[in-house]
C-alpha cells in the first residue's frame, strides 16, 4: 500500500506548521484538572513495583502494589481512573516477538499489524489496564491493517485537502493513489507557492494543475478557516458539518454526492434525529 | 598545505574556517540547477557545502556503482567540481548510515538478505529499526561482510572523488558514519548478543583486565576460558558485588560504538588518506552513556552533536552547549534544524532564529544547517529544490551570518569558572536501571522529551546498594544544574575524562558522589583539589571502588557529619535528608542549641574539599531554589569566585565570552513573555549591540528589556 519509494515532495514552508496549529487549536484550550491528570503508569517485576508515575506530567506516585489483579484498588487510593500497568519484559517481548515476524520488504502497513499482534498477544500478559480492555482492539487494528486496508485503497486518485481565510488558500495538503499505492504526499505548493498567497478564485486551476502534474484525477474538499476551527472543536459533528456546506464555507468536488438538495434534506433528517436525543455532537454533551 | 582541529577551530593550512555549512543532498535536486543553487548559497553567506553520499543511491548491483555515468544527478564528481567553480569548501558524508529519510537510511536492501549480519537481541531476536517508510533489522558493524561489503563501496568512491581532497579539491573533511548510537535501540540489555558482538565483548574485558583470574575476580564468577565467558541478558544483581559484572556490560556499549566508528575510520582511511579531517555526530544534545565523547577524540578530530530544537527546547541546548563545548575539541552541530523533517514537529523560522544564537551562545563554534537546500521528504528550507528562494527564511541566513563574522566565534570562548561534573559510573547505573527495554535514555534525549524529569523510567531498587544510587544521581545532578543556573554562575557540564589539564581551568567543581566510585575518578578529583581547586561532593561519602572493592580516597578528606535530619525544610527547599557539621555555622536549624552547618570542609594540599551532604526531595521547582541563592554565592565565594552577572529576574540568562581583547556579554530571554531585568555586576563602559549596531551604556549594571525569545549579543567597546 505504500511503496519504498513513496515521493514526499513539495510541502511548502507553511503548509505543514498550520494545518499542525489548526488541529491543536483544541488541545490548547484550558484543560480541567482531571483532563490534566494521568493516565497511571505501573511498571513492576513480580509482585514488586518498580516505578509508578503519571504519564502525562511524569509525577511520581507512591503506591502500594499487591499484584495485578488490584488495579481497582490502586485506582481508589490514588484517584487515578485509568491505569496501565506493565511488567518491565512486555516492551522487550513485543519488539523480540516482532523481530522475529517482520520481513524488511514487507509494506509498512504490514509491518505495523506485526507489531500490533505482538502487542495484542502481551496484553493480559504481560500489560495490563484498568478498567479492564479486551484483546480484541490491537487485534481488531492488526486485522484492519492487514485486510480491510488494503481493499479500500483508491486505485487512482489525488485527494486535495485546503483550508482557506479571507478568499485566500491558508494551507493545503494532497495524498495521491495510483494503483492502490499511496505514493504521494504534497500540497498546492507543488504548484503555487502558498508565500506567494494566493486567491482562492485561483483554486479551480491550481486543482486543475496538481490533477495534471500527477495524472490523477482530484478528489478534494475546501473549507474556510473558522469553519474547520469549529468542526474540529466538535469532534467533526455531521451536523455543523452539513451547516456549513450548505451555507458555502465547505466544498467538496470530484466525490459522487448527492445534490445540494439532498444534502439539504439530509441535514435536516440528522437535525432531527439530533433533537430526538441520538448523541451526534459528542462534544456538547 | 594541512586540515586540523585545535584550539576549538577548524584549522585550513593554519587558519581558522568558520564552519557554518549548508547541506545540500546533490543527487535530490535537479544537476541542472545545481550551479545555480550553489550561486545562492554562496549568496546566503556560507563558504562550506555538506552532503551525504548514500551508499543505497550509488550502487546498483552489487559491486557495481553509478557515479553519474548513467543517471547524471548522481554525479558526485560534477557536483564537488561545481563546488570548487563557487569556491565552496565541501564536507561528504559517505556513511554507511546515512538516514537523510531516505528508505533503508542509506544501505543497500541486498544487505538486508543475509539475516547472519543482523543484530540480536538478548532472546536473539533480529533488531528491527522502526522506521518508515519501511522498518529493517539493524547491521552488526562488526560482521566482516558487513565491513568488507562498504570497503567496496568506499574504495570505488574514493577512485571517483579522492583526488578532489584538500587542497586540490573541496573536500575538507569526512564524517565517520552517521549517528552511530546503535541505531537508537541504546538499552544496554537491548543488544546487540550477536557472535560477533560477543566475541567483541570478550576482547573488551582483556583489554580491561588483562586476564581471565582478574575478569572472574571482578565478576565473582569462576570462567574456565574467555570462550566461555557470556554476557548478562538482562540486569537484575541481587547484591552490589554483582555488580561490576553488570556493568562490565553497560561499559562495553559504550566500546561497541567507539569500535564501531574506529573500523569504519580505518576503512576511510585506507582510502582518502590519514591526513585529513574526520569527525563523527552524536544524536542528541546531551551525548552521555552509551555515548563517549573523549572516546571518540582519541581516533577522530572531533565529535560533533545534532538538534533539532524548537525555542522551548532551549534548556536541552544550553545543557549540551555547555556539556559540549567544555567536552568536543570542536563544539560543533553536525545537523542543525533549517526546514523540517516532513513527519517532525514543525519548526518555524523565529525556532530558527532563536536556537542558532542560542547556540553559539552556550559555545558551539560552528553549524551545519540541516537543509539549505529543500529536497524530497523535507520541507521549509531557504531555497527551493527548483532553485527559487524564500526571501524571509534567505534573509535570515544572510543576517545570522554576518553577526556570527562580527562576533568572530572561532576567536572567543565563554568564560566560565565552574564544572558541573557528570559522573559516567552512575550515568552507567542509570542506563541499567532505565525500565522498559528497548527505550533507553538517549532515546528519551534525542527525541526531545526534553520536559520530562531525567530520572524518567528509571527504577527505584537499589541494586544491591544501600540506597536506589541511580534514582538519586539523577536528582542531585538536576538539583545542582538548576542551582548553578538560577545564581548566574557561569558553568560548564564536564566528565572527569577531559583530563587533569582541562580539570584544571576551572576553581570550582561539583560533583555528585554516592557510596560507591571509580577508584580512577577519586584519584583524578582528588589530584585536582589538591593542584588548588575547590569540590564540592555529597550527598555520601564514597567508600567502594567501581568493582565494589573498599576504596576511600575522597572519602578520607570529607569530614563526618555531627547529625543528620530526614524530610527537612531549608528556607522553603525540601530535602529528603541533610547532614550537619560542626563548624562556623552558614545556615543554622531551628531550635538547635549549636550553630551547625550544611557543609564540611576540610583542606586537601593547596585546594578544598566541601562535603555537602543533602540529598534534595524528587522534585525542586525552580523559584524555590531562589532561597538558596545566598548558600551558593558562598559556596563560589569559597572556591574564590567572584560574584557573577547577576540578573535581577532569573529567566533572563546571562553568558560571557572574553579573552584578552574582547567582552561579550550574551542575554537571554527564553520565555513567551517579554522580560525585563536589571543585569547588576557588569563592567563600566560602552556596550555595541552586535545585530542593531545599538551602544548601550553601563555604570556597573544594565537595565534590559528582551522581547519574546530572543537572544542579545553585547560587546563592551571604547567609549
Amino acid at each position: 500500500m505504500i511503496p519504498p519509494d513513496i515521493l514526499i515532495s513539495d510541502l511548502g514552508a507553511l503548509n505543514y506548521p498550520r494545518l499542525c496549529e489548526l488541529f491543536a487549536g483544541k488541545r490548547n484550550r484550558p484543560q480541567s484538572e482531571d483532563e490534566n491528570k494521568g493516565p497511571l503508569l505501573l511498571i513492576f517485576r513480580g509482585l514488586k513495583p518498580l516505578y509508578c508515575a503519571d504519564i502525562k506530567n511524569f509525577e511520581k506516585i507512591k503506591i502500594s502494589f499487591s499484584g495485578i489483579s488490584r488495579l481497582e484498588e490502586i485506582a481508589k487510593e490514588t484517584g487515578y481512573s485509568r491505569i496501565v500497568a506493565v511488567s518491565e519484559s512486555a516492551l522487550e517481548r513485543i519488539f523480540d516477538k516482532a523481530g522475529g515476524r517482520i520481513r524488511h520488504d514487507e509494506d509498512l502497513t504490514k509491518q505495523l499489524a506485526v507489531f500490533l499482534e505482538a502487542l495484542s498477544q502481551e496484553i493480559g500478559t504481560t500489560i495490563f489496564f484498568y478498567p479492564k480492555i479486551k484483546k480484541s482492539p490491537f487485534a481488531a487494528m492488526s486485522f484492519s491493517l492487514r485486510k480491510i486496508l488494503p481493499k479500500i485503497v483508491p486505485k487512482d486518485a489525488i485527494f486535495l485537502f485546503v483550508v482557506t481565510e479571507n478568499d485566500h488558500i491558508w494551507a493545503s495538503i494532497a495524498i495521491g493513489f495510483k494503483d492502490r499505492q499511496l505514493f504521494l504526499i504534497t500540497t498546492l505548493d507543488a504548484v503555487v507557492p502558498l508565500e506567494d498567497n494566493p486567491r482562492t478564485e485561483e483554486l479551480d486551476e491550481m486543482i486543475r494543475k496538481i490533477s495534471e502534474r500527477f495524472d490523477l484525477p482530484p478528489r478534494y474538499l475546501v473549507v474556510e478557516k473558522s469553519a474547520a476551527e469549529s468542526l474540529i472543536a466538535r469532534k467533526f459533528s455531521p451536523v455543523q458539518a452539513l451547516i456549513f456546506y450548505n451555507r458555502g464555507e465547505l466544498k467538496v468536488g470530484g466525490f459522487l454526492a448527492p445534490s445540494k438538495i439532498g444534502w439539504t434534506l439530509l441535514t435536516l433528517g440528522i437535525w432531527l434525529l439530533a433533537k430526538t436525543g441520538i448523541p451526534f455532537k459528542r462534544t456538547e454533551q | 598545505m594541512s586540515l586540523s582541529v585545535s584550539g576549538g577551530s577548524l584549522l585550513i593550512d593554519g587558519t581558522p574556517l568558520s564552519l557554518f555549512s549548508a547541506s545540500f543532498q546533490y543527487w535530490r535536486v535537479p544537476y541542472q540547477t545545481w550551479d545555480d543553487v550553489l550561486k545562492k548559497i554562496k549568496e546566503l553567506g556560507f563558504r562550506v557545502v555538506e552532503t551525504y553520499v548514500p551508499w543505497s543511491v550509488h550502487e546498483i548491483f552489487p559491486g557495481e556503482y553509478d557515479f553519474g555515468r548513467i543517471d547524471p544527478k548522481k554525479d558526485i564528481r560534477g557536483f564537488l567540481e561545481a563546488c570548487a567553480r563557487e569556491n565552496l569548501y565541501v564536507i561528504i558524508r559517505p556513511g554507511p548510515h546515512i538516514n537523510a529519510e531516505i528508505t533503508y537510511f542509506g544501505f543497500p536492501e541486498r544487505l538486508f538478505h543475509h539475516p547472519e549480519i543482523f543484530c540480536r537481541s538478548a532472546n536473539g531476536a533480529p533488531v528491527y529499526l522502526p522506521a518508515v517508510p519501511r522498518m529493517f533489522p539493524v547491521p552488526c558493524y562488526h560482521h566482516p561482510k558487513f565491513l568488507s561489503e562498504f570497503e567496496t563501496y568506499i574504495n570505488n568512491l574514493a577512485s571517483e572523488i579522492g583526488n578532489l581532497t584538500h587542497p586540490a579539491g573541496p573536500i575538507i573533511a569526512i564524517q565517520v558514519d552517521n549517528e552511530c548510537c546503535k541505531f537508537f535501540r541504546a538499552h544496554p540489555f537491548d543488544h546487540d548478543y550477536s557472535k560477533y558482538s560477543i566475541r567483541l565483548y570478550r576482547r573488551f574485558l582483556k583489554e580491561k583486565y588483562g586476564s581471565l583470574g582478574l575478569v572472574s575476580a571482578a565478576h565473582r564468577k569462576e570462567y574456565e576460558s574467555w570462550s566461555r565467558i557470556d554476557p548478562p541478558r538482562s540486569f537484575q544483581p541481587s547484591s552490589a558485588e554483582e555488580l561490576p559484572l553488570y556493568m562490565d556490560w553497560v561499559e562495553y556499549g559504550e566500546y561497541y560504538i567507539n569500535e564501531s566508528l574506529r573500523s569504519i575510520h580505518r576503512i576511510m582511511k585506507r582510502h582518502f588518506g590519514e591526513e585529513f579531517v574526520y569527525f563523527h555526530n552524536y544524536p542528541c544534545a546531551f551525548p552521555s552513556t552509551p555515548l563517549d565523547l573523549k572516546g571518540v577524540e582519541r581516533f577522530l578530530d572531533f565529535e560533533s552533536v545534532d538538534m533539532y530544537p524548537s525555542k522551548s527546547s532551549y534548556d536541552t541546548l544550553k545543557m549540551g552547549g555547555k556539556y559540549v563545548s567544555a567536552m568536543s575539541r570542536f563544539p560543533h552541530l553536525a545537523e542543525f534544524a533549517s526546514g523540517n523533517l516532513f513527519m517532525g514537529t514543525p519548526l518555524t523560522l523565529d525556532d530558527h532564529r532563536f536556537a542558532s544564537k542560542a547556540a553559539l551562545m552556550h559555545g558551539f563554534k560552528g553549524i551545519n544547517y540541516y537543509m539549505i537546500v529543500e529536497r524530497e521528504r523535507w520541507y521549509g528550507s531557504p531555497i527551493r529544490n527548483d532553485g527559487t528562494t524564500r526571501e524571509d527564511h534567505c534573509k535570515f541566513f544572510k543576517d545570522f551570518l554576518a553577526f556570527v563574522s562580527r562576533l568572530n566565534v572561532e576567536k572567543i570562548s565563554p568564560r566560565r569558572d565552574v564544572l558541573l561534573l557528570v559522573v559516567r559510573e552512575y550515568e552507567r547505573l542509570a542506563d541499567a536501571a532505565t525500565l522498559l527495554k528497548p527505550l533507553s535514555r538517549m532515546t528519551i534525549n534525542a527525541f526531545g522529551l526534553e520536559k520530562t524529569p531525567r530520572s524518567i523510567l528509571i527504577s527505584e531498587e537499589n541494586y544491591g546498594l544501600s540506597e536506589p544510587v541511580a534514582e538519586r544521581y539523577l536528582r542531585v545532578f538536576e538539583f545542582w544544574y538548576k542551582m548553578l543556573s538560577i545564581c548566574g554562575a557561569h558553568f560548564a557540564v564536564g566528565e572527569v575524562s577531559m583530563g587533569l589539564e582541562n580539570l584544571s581551568k576551572y576553581k570550582l567543581v561539583v560533583a555528585p558522589t554516592f557510596e560507591f566510585m571509580s577508584g580512577k575518578t577519586q584519584e583524578i578529583l582528588l589530584e585536582y583539589s589538591k593542584r588548588g581547586g575547590a569540590l564540592i561532593l555529597g550527598p555520601r561519602k564514597p567508600s567502594l571502588n567501581e568493582r565494589m572493592e573498599p576504596v576511600s580516597i575522597l572519602g578520607e578528606y570529607m569530614r563526618d557529619p555531627e547529625a543528620r535530619k530526614q524530610r527537612i525544610d531549608l528556607f522553603g527547599v525540601e530535602f529528603d535528608e541533610v547532614f550537619f557539621f560542626s563548624e562556623p555555622a552558614s545556615v543554622k536549624t531551628s531550635g538547635d542549641e549549636r550553630p551547625l552547618s550544611i557543609t564540611g570542609e576540610t583542606n586537601s594540599e593547596a585546594g578544598k574539599i566541601i562535603f555537602f551532604g543533602a540529598l534534595p526531595a524528587p522534585r525542586i521547582d525552580l523559584e524555590s531554589l531562589e532561597a538558596l541563592k545566598p548558600l551558593m554565592e558562598s559556596l563560589l565565594l569559597r572556591a574564590g569566585i567572584e560574584p557573577h552577572n547577576l540578573s535581577s529576574d532569573p529567566r533572563l540568562e546571562v553568558s560571557v565570552f572574553e579573552d584578552s581583547e574582547r567582552m561579550i556579554l550574551f542575554l537571554a530571554n527564553p520565555t513567551p513573555k517579554t522580560l525585563t531585568a536589571r543585569v547588576s555586576r557588569v563592567s563600566s563602559g560602552a556596550f555595541l549591540n552586535l545585530e542593531t549596531g545599538e551602544i548601550w551604556e553601563s555604570s556597573g549594571s544594565l537595565e534590559i528589556s528582551l522581547c519574546p525569545w530572543d537572544i542579545m549579543a553585547l560587546e563592551r567597546v571604547e567609549e
